[in-house]
């Protein structure tokens, strides 16, 4: 039963860029049904791993796997990525992007995604390029999350939005994976997810340094992952 | 596969059918201003501008299109698209083949537009009935050598095939750059010089080479052998060859990009 539970895993997973070591022999398993903090500070290899999982980046060393297999078809069509850019085409309408996810992802679900569009009050036929930053952060999140995928792979989701469209997001997040489903989420924002979060993993200049349920943390340091954090991090 | 092809016919029909539309348009007005009466009037110069206009359309529609095509591969897959089209659960192939065949369909389209635009240009009744005799002439010739009918679609699927070849061997080039760990737009221009100009001496040096091998006996078997199948027979199999080296040619490129775009991808 415990192998079955296993999402992800990367064994001794390295990228070397030029002279510059972004992740250096991680070994990381990440289990189904966990709402996974990437946390880290800037340049720390949080983008990295997310890459290598999507198969965007190839790995110097090392090997990773998803559901079993290595970044392919299967595991695209079970993972919801959401990058840390625009990647959109910004000539597409919001409605074309839905029928576009609609059209490529099995699990998408066009009702879900059009009612958080309603909520957030974006319309479906503005042109993604006449939208704001913020708003086009939106809408690439809500496209993300109305997949019913197994992993979603959020890169810093929250970064850009305001802090009351921030709580709808991780409200919207938390509400939208089910039972079996895990979300990795990177960011630097940490207070702000803290309360929703499992489990932490700590990465620093490529390095793993933690990686803990979030009650041992509290438990065994007797702090909160925030406090945790700026003090492995002080600078 | 039927996905992606409808959104790369999308995303290149949105700029260059208007293209191809404005070009058409230009040529009917241009067409319209032929009359003598407008060409006198202020000694000629709006009709002179007019031309000179169409001219300029009908070389841009031409290398924008080619530019639309190039940009498309290097935007959706190199560039930050490539995030959502490289996690689409879609094989690499099927976005090569995707984007080639949309691209050999487009440059139908746009040599389609420039030839029909110079149709109307010199559109009259005797163009008509020249159009009328040339294609009566075409029909005999089909009727009275079935031959020509099959020389015709050989070279119809030769073109295609080059087409198609010429296309990949420029998405092969973009591969390539993009291994480079900067200036990847240059590093794949200096590809591009570096593969044709490998691919003329490989192609010198071959014809030099097949004349100077002492292969006599091949040729002479080679000679008897053509002698044997008659002219329309030679010309069949050298279709068919020449058909089947550009196939072979752009399944390398296509192999080559493949490989590269699966095992080597390195968005930053």
């Amino acid at each position: 039963m415990e192998t079955k539970n296993e999402l992800v895993v990367c064994q001794g997973l390295t990228k070397v860029y030029g002279s510059i070591k972004a992740l250096d022999n991680l070994d990381l398993t990440l289990e189904r049904g966990r709402f996974i903090g990437l946390l880290g500070p800037n340049g720390s290899g949080k983008t990295t791993v997310i890459k290598l999982l999507n198969g965007l980046l190839q790995p110097t060393s090392g090997t990773v796997t998803i559901d079993g297999q290595a970044p392919g078809i299967h595991t695209h069509s079970v993972v919801s990525y959401l990058p840390d850019r625009a990647y959109l085409n910004d000539w597409m309408k919001v409605c074309d992007l839905i029928d576009f996810f609609a059209d490529f992802y099995a699990d998408f679900d066009k009702v879900k995604a059009n009612d958080m569009l309603k909520t957030l009050d974006i319309s479906p036929l503005s042109r993604l390029k006449t939208l704001s930053k913020g708003t086009k952060e939106k809408v690439q999140l809500i496209l993300t999350m109305s997949r019913r995928a197994q992993l979603f792979l959020l890169d810093e989701p929250i970064g850009g939005v305001d802090p009351a469209a921030r709580d709808y997001i991780l409200n919207t997040i938390l509400s939208n994976y089910s039972e079996d489903a895990s979300v990795l989420l990177s960011t630097h924002l940490i207070a702000d997810i803290e309360r929703v979060l499992d489990e932490v993993v700590f990465l620093k200049n490529g390095v793993m340094t933690l990686h803990e349920s979030v009650d041992t943390i509290r438990e065994e340091h007797g702090k909160s992952v925030d406090m945790l954090f700026r003090e492995v991090f002080a600078c | 596969m039927l996905k992606l092809l409808k959104y790369e016919w999308k995303a290149c029909a949105r700029t260059c059918l208007p293209m191809y539309a404005a070009v058409l348009l230009l040529a009917v007005v241009n067409r319209l201003t032929m009359t003598d009466r407008i060409q006198e009037l202020m000694y000629g110069i709006p009709t002179a501008l007019l031309a000179l206009l169409y001219v300029a359309v009908m070389v841009a529609v031409l290398v924008v299109t080619e530019v639309i095509l190039i940009q498309r591969f290097y935007k959706s897959l190199l560039g930050d698209e490539g995030y959502l089209m490289f996690t689409l659960p879609v094989t690499v192939s099927q976005h090569i083949w995707a984007k080639t065949i949309i691209a050999v369909v487009m440059s139908i389209i746009s040599i389609a537009a420039a030839v029909l635009s110079i149709g109307i240009i010199g559109s009259g009744a005797q163009m008509l009935v020249g159009l009328g005799d040339v294609l009566a002439g075409i029909g005999k010739s089909f009727a009275s050598d079935p031959n020509t009918l099959f020389y015709t679609i050989e070279s119809i699927i030769w073109l295609l095939l080059l087409a198609g070849a010429a296309m990949l061997f420029i998405y092969l080039c973009m591969a390539l750059g993009h291994l480079a760990k900067k200036h990847r737009v240059l590093m794949s221009v200096v590809w591009y010089f570096v593969l044709s100009t490998i691919a003329q001496f490989l192609f010198m040096f071959f014809i030099m080479g097949v004349g100077n091998l002492p292969l006599e006996g091949f040729w002479m078997a080679l000679n008897d052998f053509f002698r044997g199948v008659g002219v329309a027979g030679t010309i069949h199999i050298g279709m068919i060859t020449l058909c089947l080296g550009t196939a072979a040619v752009g399944a390398v490129f296509f192999l080559g990009t493949r490989y590269i775009l699966k095992n080597k991808l390195n968005l930053e």
